[in-house]
């Protein structure tokens, strides 16, 4: 029996292909800090797409309810004529509206006088129309002649007469809130805590961050102009509240001065940058700190004064209107403020590197309760989202948003 | 060594901490695999960095059907030939100690680089099909569809690759069965 024994090749074979090498260091990170993009850049358009979806759906759902309220009665008017007198219905094959002119007023204006004309219109589309409220033969005089293709034979004689027609002018089967349809111009005011933060923050699964959100006041006037009964246009002027808190932040001791420590943090928003004054902190005998690295929690505020404007569309359910709002708002940097507090106290100071301004796209549901008069009370989900990032930095990807479940008053007039 | 099932759902969860335990776990062979295709180690770290990138992002299609190692080990085999589609590998090759690693790499391992030398002293598409026939245990037909060139060609190839290297690998055996004789007569 002859055994196959492996020569110089195969043992080189053998090693090359089970060998390892440890890679630099540096691979891990870059890898680390690509997956953390990959992160990133997925949330970012994950957040995109649900808030182009939100404003699909606010737009197309704002849009349909517009139209699906929006029953124009002229053409169940010109149905009315249908009123059918006696002597037409011994004529012989009566004039005939057909189908295809359902849709624009006949060419009979409708007076007394023409109520005479007779029209046979086919009973499905006065259903399909809505005018008819149901079929059944009011007069045992009636039931030899009817049929359905036929259509419709209305005889002022009969006694009572048929009710094939509802000779009730049709009316819009809304409840519609009278003062707010009424107005043309709505006044609501708004002041609020918004719970502010960041995509990065919302984004970030790594743990190592340690940015929150943050509560802030902030506040709107804002005025709607209703430029049809479902659609109005708002406009004004708000304070828009947005920052965010970092907590843990280690501030480092340079060295030079044992007693003087410096944070320098660069935030979603800015860099912050605080140098504590020369305090007599706790020192070894040898004169180092036990720990050269001291704690310290950030909280950031940011406002902007901003001209909101947004495009509405309502319904009633009651006497409850409901309003989708759609819309964006740009405004200026009004107050940056920090506050840093640490074992040496609290500082406060401005971040650096925010830009001056803001862009926005801001989504709500605004529900009014009437209350008095013309006085209703406001209820207003909202969310704003900043289009543009604060941090000056080129390659800054985070934009910080805003919340709220915002209370006010509205006045109609 | 196998991945434990935890770790790889950790991963799937993108906790930092578990990937780079699964990074620890992994990168010394699939670098060794990578200098094998690119004997240059900057083109190497970028096929490792590619490569691992791709592990993590496909680690949901991981069936648990195979190997895990079998299966990254693939990932960084089409990742560097990915590389050599893209034609990338112009990068003159050269192996040294420094561009292995570091100089403190525990795992560094002269004969290693030694064995490297000898591959990277191949012709570029030889040094392909040498890794894809003989260390991969794909077939010609796969080969030559993963490269683009014809059965015939890869099969010449390779048995060129394998001569170059016999010659090469006989040459070194026998100096080296002379320095041990030699040794021991002195």
């Amino acid at each position: 029996m002859q055994f196959y024994e492996p020569g110089p090749y195969e043992e080189f074979v053998g090693k090359i292909s089970t060998a390892k090498v440890k890679p630099p260091a540096a691979v891990w990170h870059y890898v680390s800090q690509q997956l953390d993009d990959i992160q990133r850049k997925k949330r970012v358009r994950f957040l995109y797409w649900v808030s182009a979806y939100a404003a699909s759906f606010l737009l197309i759902g704002g849009l349909s309810l517009f139209f699906l309220l929006k029953t124009d009665t002229k053409y169940v008017e010109s149905f009315q004529i249908a009123e059918l007198s006696a002597k037409n219905l011994n004529s012989s094959p009566p004039p005939t509206v057909s189908i295809s002119n359902l849709s624009s007023p006949l060419p009979i204006p409708v007076s007394d006088k023409n109520r005479e004309v007779l029209v046979q219109l086919p009973v499905e589309a006065l259903f399909a129309q809505g005018t008819v409220d149901r079929l059944e033969p009011m007069d045992s005089r009636l039931g030899a002649h009817f049929s359905p293709q036929q259509g419709l034979q209305t005889i002022s004689k009969l006694k009572p007469p048929p009710q094939y027609i509802s000779t009730k002018k049709p009316t819009r089967n809304r409840n519609l809130s009278k003062a707010s349809a009424r107005a043309g111009w709505t006044l609501a005011l708004y002041t609020n805590p918004y719970f502010s933060s960041n995509t990065s923050i919302i984004m970030s699964q790594s743990g190592v961050t340690k940015e929150m959100g943050l509560w802030m006041w902030g506040g709107e006037v804002q005025l709607m102009k209703r430029i049809s009964e479902n659609v109005g246009l708002v406009f004004g002027l708000a304070v828009n509240p947005t920052g965010q808190r970092t907590l843990d932040l280690a501030m480092f001791n340079d060295g030079r001065t044992r007693s003087k420590d410096v944070l320098s943090a660069i935030t979603s928003y800015g860099t912050v940058t605080v140098a504590t004054p020369d305090v007599a902190t706790p020192m070894h005998d040898n004169g180092t700190k036990s720990s050269p690295v001291s704690l310290s929690d950030l909280s950031q505020y940011i406002y902007h004064i901003e001209i909101p404007f947004m495009l509405t569309t309502k319904f009633n359910v009651d006497r409850v209107g409901v309003e989708f709002r759609f819309g964006g708002a740009a405004g200026m940097l009004v107050h940056n403020k920090f506050e840093v507090h640490n074992e040496h106290g609290n500082f406060v100071g401005e971040t650096q590197g925010v830009k001056p301004y803001s862009v926005s796209a801001i989504s709500a549901v605004s529900i009014s309760i009437p209350l008095v008069n013309k006085l209703s009370l406001v209820v207003e989900p909202y969310f704003r989202l900043g289009l543009v990032s604060f941090n000056n930095q080129a390659n800054s990807t985070t934009y910080p948003f805003n919340a709220s479940v915002r209370f006010g008053l509205g006045y109609s007039f | 060594m196998e991945v434990s099932k935890n770790i790889l759902e950790r991963c799937c969860n993108n906790e930092r901490k578990a990937q780079q335990l699964l990074y620890e776990m992994y990168s010394s062979a699939m670098y060794g695999v990578c200098l094998r295709y690119y004997p240059n180690a900057e083109i190497a770290r970028d096929i490792l960095q590619d490569g691992f990138i791709k592990v993590f992002e496909k680690l949901k299609t991981y069936k648990g059907e195979g190997s895990f190692a079998g299966w990254i080990r693939r990932i960084m085999v089409n990742t560097a030939l990915e590389y050599h589609r893209k034609a990338r590998d112009f990068v003159d090759v050269e192996i040294t100690a420094d561009s292995i690693g570091d100089a403190n790499n525990v795992y560094f391992d002269t004969d290693y680089q030694f064995l490297l030398k000898i591959v990277a002293s191949l012709p570029r598409q030889y040094r392909l099909v040498f890794n894809l026939y003989a260390i991969e245990g794909y077939s010609h037909a796969e080969i030559a569809s993963l490269l683009n060139i014809a059965e015939s060609t890869s099969k010449s190839n390779y048995s060129r690759a394998r001569a170059i290297l016999r010659e090469k690998v006989s040459l070194i055996h026998k100096f080296e069965t002379y320095a041990v004789l030699r040794a021991r007569t002195i």
